[in-house]
C-alpha cells in the first residue's frame, strides 16, 4: 500500500500513480483461484488448509465473498468444509450443495463456525457457498478448510479451478 | 447629513429603522471577521462618534430624543454607499464632555457573536435540550431528568409531579457517563426502588409514552427485575410491567384484580441491552375495545428494536404512577431522563434520524454522534435562540463525534474548527454566521484590484514572515485519537535553516476537534500543515481606498468574510508570479466624513485551490489547476528568451502530450508552468521519454531571466486535495 494522499497535499503525478494501482485493487477485492488440484489426507476427518484460498480480511471490513468449490470424492468419504479465521471475525453464509445422496441442498444461516457437509458424487462436483464476512479486532488471514466427511481411504480432492472471491463492501 | 458615500447610522426602534437625529457628523470605524490569519472570529464591531452640540444624542438625556427610546443593545445599522455594512447592537453609549463644552456621545455597537460570547452557562444536554423543547410542550406529561451531580440529596424536574425513593438502599446520583446525557443515575443495590406521581392529566389521545435512557450493567440486571411498573387508572388494566426476565429478554406483563392479563411483547434483544446504553420506551394506545402495545429500544449501534402486541378486550385508563426497579430489584442499572407523554408518537426530536443520508444514524438519542458540523451549529444555534446562517451547504460539512458538555459558544466554535471554516457575525442582519471549510474552495473573486491601478493605500504591502507557518501540527480528537503532520522537506519545512535552505525550524500547532472517527485525523492533520507552510508572502492588511477608487464600490459592497480577492499588476519584488489570489478573512472600514476605505485582512487563496474533476470534452473550468510534480526539471540551461524548453522527469513522471491539455479554449485557459519565478504557457508537449520537448511563451508574468539546468518545473496552479 502505497501512502495516502491526504487532504491539502498537492495532487502529484509521482503520487497519483501508485495510488490509482491500489485504487484499483482494493476495488476489485480478492479472486483466488486453485491453480492445481489438492488432495485431502485420506482416511482423515481432520481439517486441513486448502492451499490458495486463504483471503486476508481487515479490522471490521466488511466483505461479500462467492466460494466456487470443484472437487471429486467418493460416495463413502463425502466432504466436509469450514474455516479457520482471525478473532471476532463473523460470516453469515449460504451453499448450493449436493447432499450425501446427490440432491440439490441449499442450507442457509451458516455462519464462521459452520461445518458445511457436502456429498460425493464419485465424480466431479461443485459447490458454490455466499455470504458476507465481516471483520474482527484484528486483521489476518480467513481460509478454507476441508475434509473427509467419513473416513475412508479413497482419495478426496479439492479440485483445480475452484475459487474464493471477497469483494470489499467497507 | 450630507457625505460622499451617503455614510449613515440609524437605530431600530419604535419597530423601523429611524435615522440618528439631530446629527451633525459621524466618525465611523468598523471592524468584521477575524483579526488575523489562524485567530477566530471575533463580533463585529462598530465604534461611532456621533456629533451633535449639547449631548442630544446620548441616551441618558431626559430632553434629548433618544430618551426612552435606545439605550443597550438597541439595533444598529450604519449604511454607506447604499450598501448596509453592519447590524450591530449599540452595547456601549458614553457621552463626553469636551473642554471646549461641547457634548458628544460614542457609541460601541457589537454583533450577536458579542452576547454568545457572554454567554458562561453549559448547554442543556441532548436529553434534556429535546423533551423539555416547546415542541413536546402539548405532549409532555412528567420529566425527571436525573442529572443530578455526585452526591445530590434530592430529584429536580422542570415540570410537575413527584418522585420518591422506596426500600433502605440508594441511587448514586451522577454515576454514569451518556453520550446523551450530561450524567446518569444509577440503582446502587437490589433494594431499592423509585416511585414516580404524574400530575393529573387529561388523556385526550387514549395514547401513553413512557420511556428513559437506561445502562444496563456488563453482566446483566438480575431475573425477574420490574424495570418499570405503570399504573393506570379508569380502566381495567391496574398495571403493566415492563419485566427483565433474564438473559437480554424484555417483556410486558399486564395485571388486573392481582392475577395476571398477559405477557406481551416479549423481545429477546440479546446482544442490544447489556452493557449498553439505549433509550427504551413503552407505547399503549386505547384501539377500541383493545389495547396496543409496543416496547421500542434506540440506542448507540441502532434505530429502532421494537417489539408489539396487543392487549385484548380491554380498557387501559390513564396512566397515573410509574414504579422503577421493583421486583427482583434494578441493582446496577444506570438511567437518566425519565419522560412520559400523551402521545405514543411524542418525543421524535430525540428519536427520529435527522441525517438525510441514510447511511448514517443521526439522533438525539445517541448524543447526535456524526451530526454534521453545519448542522450541528444551526441546531444549537436554534436551541439558544440565536439567529444563525451557514454560507456553504451544512450537509457539506465534516461529521462530528457526540456532542460534548460545553458553553455554546465553546461547542460552535468546535464545529466551525472541525470543519475547518470559521464564524463571524452576519454583516447585515442581527445573526451568527459559520462560513463552511468548503464553501472556502475554488471561489471566484468577490473583488479584483490592481496593484497599479490606485485602489489601494500605500503600504498595502505583502509580508514574507512566519508569522503563519505552522510545520509541525497535532490534530486531537475528542475523547480519540491523535495524528500528526510534520514538513521535513520542501519550503518552510522543520528543518534547521543552518542545514537546510528550505527550512525555518520546527513552529508546532494543535487543533482539538470532535471528528466522527480517528480515521480522518491525518487528514486533517495534513491539511493545517499545508495552510501552514503555503510558500507565499502574507497580505496581512490589503487596504482599498474606495473614495479614490469608486469603481470597486458595487463589488467592495458585496464580500463577506472569507470571500476570494484578487490583485495584479504585482511589482516583481512582491515574489508571487504577477498577481495574487487571497481570502479576505476579515477587515476594518474607516468611514470618516466624506471618505471610506477597507482594510482587508487576507489568508493566501493557493489551499484552497482544490482539484476539479474535468470532462473529456474540455467543457469543466479547472481554474487552471493541473496536477503537479515535484520530479520535473529544466533539462539544458535556456535564456530568457527561448520558447523551446527541454524537460527531464524521473520517477516515472512523464507530462502530457495531449494538445487538448493546453488548449486554452478548453478546461477554462491554458497549462501555466512556472519555473525559476518564470511563469510560462505552454503551446506543445512532445515526446515521450525521460526528456520531453515543450514549447512555451515566455515571460506571461512580466519577469525575463534564463534558468539553469536543473531549475524545478512545475505547474502554476497545483490542484489539491481537499478536507
Amino acid at each position: 500500500m502505497t501512502a495516502p494522499i491526504l487532504a491539502g497535499a498537492r495532487l502529484l503525478a509521482e503520487d497519483l500513480g501508485p495510488w490509482a494501482t491500489d485504487i484499483l485493487a482494493a476495488l476489485k477485492g480478492q479472486v483466488l483461484v486453485k491453480t492445481s488440484d489438492q488432495t485431502l489426507t485420506p482416511s482423515s476427518t481432520t481439517m486441513q488448509d486448502v492451499a490458495a484460498l486463504q483471503a486476508t480480511i481487515g479490522i471490521s471490513k466488511v466483505s461479500a465473498f462467492v466460494l466456487g468449490l470443484h472437487y471429486n470424492s467418493n460416495t463413502t468419504a463425502d466432504l466436509k468444509i469450514g474455516w479457520t479465521f482471525p478473532t471476532g471475525l463473523t460470516m453469515k453464509w449460504y451453499a448450493h450443495r449436493a447432499d450425501t445422496a446427490g440432491a440439490l441442498l441449499v442450507p442457509g444461516g451458516l455462519i464462521q463456525t459452520s461445518v458445511l457437509t457436502i456429498g460425493g458424487l464419485a465424480a466431479d462436483g461443485f459447490a458454490l457457498c455466499a455470504g458476507r464476512i465481516t471483520g474482527g479486532s484484528v486483521a489476518g488471514l480467513l481460509k478454507l478448510q476441508a475434509a473427509q466427511n467419513t473416513s475412508n481411504a479413497s482419495d478426496t480432492k479439492i479440485l483445480d479451478g475452484s475459487f474464493l472471491a471477497v469483494l470489499n463492501a467497507s | 447629513m450630507a457625505d460622499a458615500h451617503g455614510t449613515a447610522v440609524d437605530l431600530h426602534y419604535g419597530g423601523d429603522w429611524e435615522p440618528v437625529p439631530a446629527l451633525h457628523s459621524t466618525r465611523i470605524s468598523i471592524t468584521v471577521g477575524s483579526p488575523g490569519e489562524g485567530q477566530d472570529g471575533q463580533p463585529n464591531r462598530a465604534d461611532v462618534e456621533l456629533r451633535s452640540t449639547n449631548h442630544e444624542l446620548s441616551p441618558l438625556n431626559p430632553t434629548g430624543p433618544l430618551w426612552g427610546l435606545a439605550g443597550r443593545n438597541t439595533p444598529v445599522r450604519i449604511t454607506a454607499d447604499g450598501s448596509t455594512r453592519v447590524v450591530l447592537e449599540s452595547s456601549v453609549w458614553n457621552p463626553t464632555q469636551s473642554m471646549g463644552g461641547h457634548g458628544r456621545t460614542a457609541m460601541t455597537g457589537g454583533g450577536v457573536l458579542r452576547r454568545v460570547q457572554l454567554g458562561k452557562s453549559p448547554t442543556n444536554s441532548p436529553a434534556y435540550q429535546a423533551f423539555t423543547a416547546p415542541v413536546n410542550d402539548p405532549e409532555r406529561v412528567a420529566y425527571w431528568p436525573f442529572e443530578e451531580q455526585a452526591g445530590a440529596t434530592g430529584v429536580s424536574s422542570p415540570y410537575p409531579g413527584s418522585v420518591e425513593l422506596g426500600g433502605p438502599g440508594s441511587i448514586e446520583f451522577g454515576a454514569l457517563t451518556s453520550t446523551a446525557s450530561a450524567r446518569l443515575a444509577k440503582f446502587a443495590s437490589f433494594d431499592t426502588f423509585l416511585t414516580f406521581t404524574l400530575p393529573d392529566w387529561t388523556d385526550t389521545l387514549g395514547q401513553h409514552f413512557a420511556g428513559s435512557l437506561l445502562r444496563f450493567p456488563a453482566a446483566g440486571l438480575a431475573a425477574n427485575c420490574v424495570i418499570w411498573r405503570f399504573y393506570f387508572v379508569g380502566g381495567n388494566v391496574d398495571y403493566v410491567d415492563l419485566l427483565h426476565s433474564g438473559g437480554e429478554v424484555l417483556s410486558l406483563v399486564a395485571y388486573h384484580g392481582g392475577a395476571v392479563l398477559d405477557t406481551l411483547a416479549a423481545a429477546d434483544w440479546t446482544g442490544f441491552v447489556d452493557d449498553r446504553e439505549v433509550f427504551l420506551f413503552c407505547t399503549f394506545e386505547q384501539d377500541g375495545a383493545d389495547v396496543n402495545v409496543r416496547v421500542r429500544s434506540t440506542g448507540s449501534t441502532y434505530w429502532l428494536l421494537q417489539s408489539s402486541d396487543t392487549l385484548t378486550g380491554r380498557t387501559l385508563g390513564r396512566m397515573y404512577k410509574i414504579v422503577m426497579g421493583t421486583g427482583a430489584g434494578a441493582d446496577g442499572l444506570g438511567f437518566g431522563h425519565l419522560i412520559v407523554g400523551g402521545n405514543r408518537d411524542a418525543f421524535g426530536n430525540f428519536i427520529d434520524d435527522n441525517d438525510s443520508d441514510p447511511d448514517y444514524l443521526v439522533t438525539g438519542a445517541r448524543g447526535y454522534d456524526r451530526e454534521r458540523a453545519g448542522r450541528r451549529f444551526l441546531r444549537l444555534c436554534a436551541e439558544g435562540g440565536i439567529p444563525a446562517v451557514v454560507v456553504g451547504d451544512p450537509d457539506d460539512t465534516q461529521r462530528m463525534g457526540p456532542q460534548p458538555p460545553g458553553t455554546r459558544i465553546e461547542l460552535l466554535r468546535e464545529c466551525v474548527v472541525t470543519d475547518a471554516g470559521f464564524m463571524h457575525d452576519e454583516l447585515d442582519d442581527r445573526a451568527v454566521v459559520m462560513r463552511t471549510g468548503r464553501s472556502l474552495y475554488n471561489q471566484d473573486a468577490v473583488l479584483e484590484l490592481s496593484y497599479t491601478g490606485s485602489q489601494l493605500v500605500p503600504g498595502s504591502a505583502p509580508r514574507m514572515d512566519d508569522q503563519a507557518t505552522r510545520n509541525d501540527v497535532l490534530v486531537r480528537r475528542r475523547n480519540g485519537g491523535t495524528a500528526r503532520a510534520r514538513k521535513t522537506t520542501g519550503p518552510l519545512n522543520v528543518n534547521d535553516p543552518l542545514d537546510d535552505p528550505d527550512g525555518v525550524g520546527p513552529i508546532d500547532t494543535a487543533v482539538d476537534v470532535n471528528t466522527d472517527t480517528d480515521a480522518v485525523l491525518a487528514d486533517h492533520a495534513s491539511w493545517h500543515l499545508a495552510r501552514g507552510t503555503i510558500d507565499e508572502p502574507r497580505w496581512p492588511a490589503v487596504t482599498v481606498d474606495l473614495t479614490r477608487a469608486p469603481a470597486l464600490i458595487p463589488d467592495a459592497n458585496t464580500i463577506r468574510p472569507g470571500d476570494r480577492i484578487t490583485i495584479t499588476d504585482l511589482p516583481i519584488g512582491f515574489g508571487v508570479l504577477g498577481d495574487t489570489a487571497q481570502l479576505a478573512i476579515g477587515w476594518t472600514e474607516n468611514l470618516p466624513p466624506n471618505r471610506r476605505t477597507m482594510a482587508l485582512v487576507c489568508v493566501p487563496a493557493s489551499p484552497y485551490e482544490v482539484g476539479i474533476m474535468g470532462a473529456a470534452d474540455g467543457s469543466v473550468n479547472l481554474r487552471g489547476q493541473a496536477v503537479d510534480t515535484d520530479l520535473s526539471t529544466v533539462d539544458t540551461t535556456i535564456n530568457s528568451t527561448t520558447t523551446t524548453m527541454l524537460v527531464t522527469s524521473t520517477g516515472g513522471v512523464r507530462w502530457t502530450t495531449d494538445p487538448d491539455h493546453w488548449n486554452p479554449a478548453l478546461n477554462g485557459g491554458p497549462l501555466q508552468l512556472a519555473v525559476g519565478g518564470e511563469v510560462m504557457t505552454v503551446t506543445a508537449i512532445a515526446g515521450t521519454g525521460a526528456t520531453q520537448t515543450f514549447t512555451v511563451t515566455r515571460s506571461v508574468n512580466g519577469v525575463v531571466k534564463g534558468h539553469a539546468a536543473g531549475t524545478p518545473v512545475h505547474v502554476r496552479y497545483p490542484a489539491r486535495v481537499g478536507l
